[in-house]
């Protein structure tokens, strides 16, 4: 009676675990870098570069292959109930890591107090795969 | 040998000195593609991003996105905004973006068709090789044609100018008359 309650017990994880991994799969897995990040918070921390250390949290990113251009949205969030002036860039990069050649130029936006936004872009090519955020003050 | 020349011319050498050094202005190299504020004109920055939108929104064209590589000709851009604003350098660097996206070709535009033509003519002269000079008669139409506008809103007081830039460009099927794709970049500036 002992070992059958250990072993139902036992099957009642296995299914929770499945149940767990067949969740809903997040918006930044279809991201190039997640295999290796395994989370958006560490798809965050590789894709995304902050200087001047501006109040701005990333919060989301989605990656979609359309006729061979990557499309993109980054879900960005105002941290002060300020208005908050910032600049951003994507730098792209072919799937060998070799610059893809385009040099962006640094965009303007003013996010205001506690503002969520979404910047979304193209690549300029379909030898540009990969991507960097640069988020300046 | 101060004393020979005086106080006061010595003084006066020192001041022309010291005035020749406030002018010398230093020279660095700055990033290009920096946002610039310096005035409400027209800048580097608005061309910059309208040329980026503009093409990343043709590219995602269906003419375009479908990979045949079509044929585009450029017109002109009409600039009908109250200031001088080069609209050959926006769509010179739109079609220079375009060419390295390797998804469109560009035919030769009215504005260099002088150039073609005279390059062509002169290659039918008695000095070159005849089977290596360009025919006669194998150039190539678009089947495309870019053209847009630009306006402005200037609105100003005593203590704000507020101005506003719209940019507006459009794809053309040359054979039917059909547009095939539009799209516009709004910007706002604004000085106090």
């Amino acid at each position: 009676m002992r070992t059958m309650a250990v072993v139902c017990a036992a099957a009642m994880g296995l299914v929770l675990v499945g149940c767990k991994s067949a969740g809903p799969r997040p918006p930044s897995e279809s991201c190039p870098g997640w295999e290796q990040a395994g989370s958006t918070k560490a798809l965050v921390k590789k894709k995304v570069q902050m200087i001047g250390d501006p109040e701005v949290d990333v919060r989301e990113m989605r990656c979609v292959m359309a006729d061979g251009l990557l499309r993109i949205d980054v879900d960005i969030e105002n941290d002060k109930s300020r208005n908050q002036p910032i600049e951003y860039r994507f730098d792209w990069y072919e799937p060998n890591g070799m610059s893809a050649g385009t040099e962006e130029p640094w965009k303007p936006v003013m996010l205001y107090p506690d503002e969520k936004r979404t910047i979304h872009t193209v690549a300029p090519s379909i030898q540009a795969q990969d991507f960097r955020l640069v988020i300046k003050r | 040998m101060i004393r020979s020349f005086g106080w006061k011319t010595f003084a006066a050498a020192l001041a022309v000195a010291a005035a020749l050094a406030g002018c010398s202005k230093e020279v660095r190299y700055g990033d290009a593609k920096e946002v610039e504020t310096v005035t409400t004109q027209f800048g580097s920055t608005d061309l910059q991003l309208i040329a980026e939108t503009m093409t990343r929104s043709l590219l995602q064209s269906a003419v375009i996105a479908n990979g045949n590589q079509p044929i585009v000709t450029v017109q002109e851009v009409k600039n009908k905004t109250s200031e001088y604003i080069d609209t050959r350098a926006i769509t010179d660097s739109i079609r220079a973006q375009l060419s390295k996206s390797g998804r469109v070709r560009f035919a030769v535009d009215e504005a260099d068709m002088a150039q073609q033509i005279s390059e062509l003519q002169r290659q039918q002269s008695e000095y070159y090789n005849k089977k290596q000079t360009a025919e006669i008669g194998r150039m190539v139409g678009a089947g495309y044609r870019l053209e847009g506008n630009i306006v402005s809103i200037v609105k100003e007081n005593k203590k704000v100018k507020d101005v506003y830039y719209k940019f507006n460009l459009q794809l053309w099927n040359v054979e039917n008359g059909l547009m095939e794709w539009s799209d516009e970049k709004e910007i706002r500036k604004t000085e106090s």
